[in-house]
């Protein structure tokens, strides 16, 4: 990591807003930011670092949330391991995905990640002795965690809130890890000419592999939380082709390749749709459409790229590189 | 001081009849946008005339109601957003929509762990009342239910036990429900099921799965169609490949639209369709309802309409017999107690909470008790579909065994 201290300060101070007193729906409202963030993260490790445009991580996400549920519901293992379970199952379903579909390039990569995500979706669907089929799984009661003799109370938002902030937090600095080393330089590569990076000898296929593993371990940890926070999973919520989109969104709108970007978007799509919703109605899915066309037509590097190159700038020219930050 | 307290008094007087005014705001997540909105508004229209005929009626106690409508369009994660919202932010005393099972699971789950009644009002799938949820109320059928007046009708009109069946639905949660609590009932009564075949919605070419069904020469044909499209492709494919069953029997809300009439013409003559309850027509007050509801929006009610109709007067008697503090944890308490001792008809028909056994083993809770009595069968008779079974909700006679079935 290059800079530890800026990123400590960051979660401390996100893990004390609860001790400011929000009420319990704009805790709400962060969570889902929080939880975005994570989702808009893992696509971006894979989109936006190396260039590889999935339209299926809702397969990877599907695969955490039915690990967390299958876990916690037929074997009785707390849903916070089954998170961090979820992710691991995630990550290990990418690498069958990867070695196939990395054989294959550009707008072939993304229809074949589509088509995975269809797979997903069925054996969600029609698997029924694992994953319940289209009924899905409940839970109705969170079991009972005790930290150094404190009961945590599953009725308040803030334990999930905690949650959220490590989740994000982890993807964020991870992404900014890959982003200084050695292995973020060979995806630059990669991303800007795949032949010449072949040619001066990165092996690509294992690079693109293990960094789908890696977006794919964040996605499944994102799906673990969405089954732990909401409690309901069935195949239209976590395998369904809209999830995918707007992990995809997210993470253009806030700022493809960057840091940052995928707080931005999830920001700015969760809880700004969500005031914007609530004032003006049936308005917001304009508001919705609009902004996303405003921001790929006039600031393509996003939202977070964009105000990153402006108070970049006067420092010098380096910093108009494409998807700087 | 006289002339403070004299006038700390007036408004005291002054403002309690405002406080009387304050209206019971009643919160409904529905699709207001997103592929599902069609829905939403019929909701809408239905909850608006429900609650205009209430309050013009002096409202409940004194207190006009009011309901707050928030769009989910038809997301899970975005249901459970909403009644968060409409719970702790909107302070709403009660919940009731969804739309959806899947957003209606969410629903239950935000309303029992905010300790908000919920009543349930169209949503099917079973495991919302069978999780143990004493917040959560069902006036509606569970999707088990559905067939109940078919397996009413084999075992009770004479001969038509079936000898054989094969059945074909689609693998949604409302298709596989309703496919597999018909079964169950079947092979309880000893009919060999030929076929069970799951295919997925929107199928183009039914013709493979038809041909297989045909070798097997069932004595009844059971479809499951949710969407409009398989309906009648079901019944097509199934009729254009030769396959004379004694009856063909359609569930879902496919098999009940006028589509089939003008799709298919006198291919859907004598079809069965076990569709949704809405109500029972040969009474005149739901007929009544029926007329106004037309005047009023230009369109003819039908389950959704009805269901979200009834739910409003469900709730407005709980509330009128509930005692109203101002302190809504205990009132949304008092409006969960009010709901258990519920005993009323409303257009829908009778409606009594209480915990029993489901078709499928369930054990479900504050579901409709009367439930089972909602489900009727109709059937395709030149271009009409009319209610045949039972015959106490009969407005035709049916025609049995299909003058097509081979010998």
């Amino acid at each position: 990591m290059r800079r530890a201290a800026p990123w400590v300060a960051a979660i401390a101070a996100a893990l004390l807003v609860p001790f400011a007193g929000p009420g319990s729906f704009v805790l709400h409202v962060l969570i889902l930011v929080l939880m975005w963030t994570t989702l808009g993260a893992a696509w971006n490790v894979l989109g936006g670092l190396a260039g590889q445009v999935s339209f299926g991580h809702a397969a990877l996400v599907g695969v955490g949330a039915y690990t967390t549920m299958i876990l916690y519901l037929k074997l009785g293992i707390a849903p916070w391991w089954g998170m961090l379970a979820g992710g691991a199952a995630a990550a290990l379903v990418s690498l069958p995905i990867g070695l196939l579909c990395f054989r294959l390039r550009g707008p072939y990569f993304s229809l074949a990640t589509l088509a995975v995500a269809e797979i997903v979706r069925l054996v969600a669907l029609n698997f029924e002795s694992l994953t319940n089929g289209p009924v899905g799984f409940l839970i109705t009661a969170l079991p009972p965690l005790h930290l150094g003799g404190w009961a945590v109370n599953w009725e308040s938002k803030t334990p999930f809130y905690v949650a959220a902030v490590l989740l994000a937090a982890a993807a964020l600095v991870s992404t900014d890890w890959v982003k200084g080393s050695r292995l973020g330089a060979y995806l630059v590569a990669i991303r800007e000419d795949e032949d010449a990076a072949e040619a001066v000898g990165i092996d690509t296929v294992r690079v693109k592999v293990i960094t789908l593993a890696h977006s794919a371990f964040l996605a499944g940890l994102g799906g673990g939380f969405y089954a732990f926070y909401f409690r309901y999973v069935d195949p239209d919520a976590v395998c369904n082709i809209g999830l995918s989109m707007e992990m995809v969104f997210i993470a253009m709108v806030g700022g493809l390749g960057t840091v940052g970007g995928p707080l931005v978007g999830a920001t700015f799509l969760t809880a700004v749709a969500e005031v914007v919703r609530g004032q003006l109605g049936l308005g917001h899915l304009v508001f919705y459409g609009l902004s996303m066309m405003l921001v790929i037509r006039f600031m393509p590097e996003g939202i977070w790229g964009r105000v990153h190159r402006l108070l970049t700038r006067p420092r010098g020219a380096a910093a108009d590189v494409a998807l700087g930050g | 001081m006289l002339k403070l307290v004299s006038t700390v008094l007036l408004s005291a007087v002054l403002s309690s009849p405002a406080l009387g005014q304050q209206a019971i705001r009643i919160g409904a997540p529905q699709p207001m946008t997103g592929p599902d909105a069609p829905f939403g508004d019929k909701f809408k229209k239905a909850y608006g005339m429900a609650i205009e005929e209430i309050n013009a009626a002096g409202g409940v106690n004194g207190r006009k109601l009011e309901i707050v409508i928030e769009d989910h369009q038809a997301k899970n994660a975005l249901a459970a957003t909403v009644a968060e919202k409409l719970i702790t932010s909107e302070k709403v005393l009660v919940m009731t929509g969804g739309r959806a099972s899947g957003q209606a699971m969410e629903i239950a789950s935000v309303c029992q762990r905010l300790k908000t009644p919920y009543l349930v009002d169209h949503p099917s799938a079973d495991m919302i009342t069978a999780k143990g949820f004493e917040f959560v109320f069902r006036n509606n059928p569970t999707g088990s239910i559905y067939p109940q007046a078919f397996l009413d009708f084999i075992s009770n009109h004479p001969g038509a036990m079936p000898k054989s069946a094969a059945v074909v639905y689609d693998n949604t949660l409302f298709g596989k429900t309703i496919a597999t609590a018909a079964m169950k009932k079947l092979k309880e009564k000893g009919v060999p099921i030929v076929a069970n075949e799951a295919y997925p919605v929107n199928t183009l070419d039914f013709k493979p799965i038809m041909t297989k069904v045909k070798g097997l020469n069932p004595d009844y044909m059971l479809m499951v169609a949710v969407a409009t499209t398989d309906a009648i492709l079901l019944t097509r494919h199934a009729k254009e490949m030769g396959i004379r069953p004694r009856a063909f029997v359609g569930f879902g809300g496919g098999f009940g639209v006028a589509d089939m009439h003008t799709q298919l013409g006198p291919l859907a003559q004598n079809v069965f369709s076990s569709a949704a309850w809405s109500g029972n027509t040969n009474d005149p007050k739901v007929k009544a309802f029926y007329d106004k509801f037309h005047t009023k929006y230009g369109i003819w009610p039908h389950e959704h309409e009805v269901e979200g109709y009834s739910a409003i007067y469900i709730l407005a008697d709980a509330l009128k017999r509930a005692k109203l503090t101002g302190d809504l944890e205990k009132d949304r308490d008092a409006i969960r107690q009010a709901l258990l001792a519920t005993d009323m008809t409303t257009v829908f028909g009778k409606v009594k909470f209480g915990s029993w056994t489901g078709p499928l083993g369930d054990t479900y809770t504050n579901q409709n008790v009367y439930s089972p009595e909602h489900s009727v069968m109709a059937q395709w008779k030149d271009g009409q579909l009319l209610n045949v079974w039972p015959r106490t909700f009969a407005e035709t006679s049916l025609t049995f065994p299909d003058p097509l079935a081979m010998k």
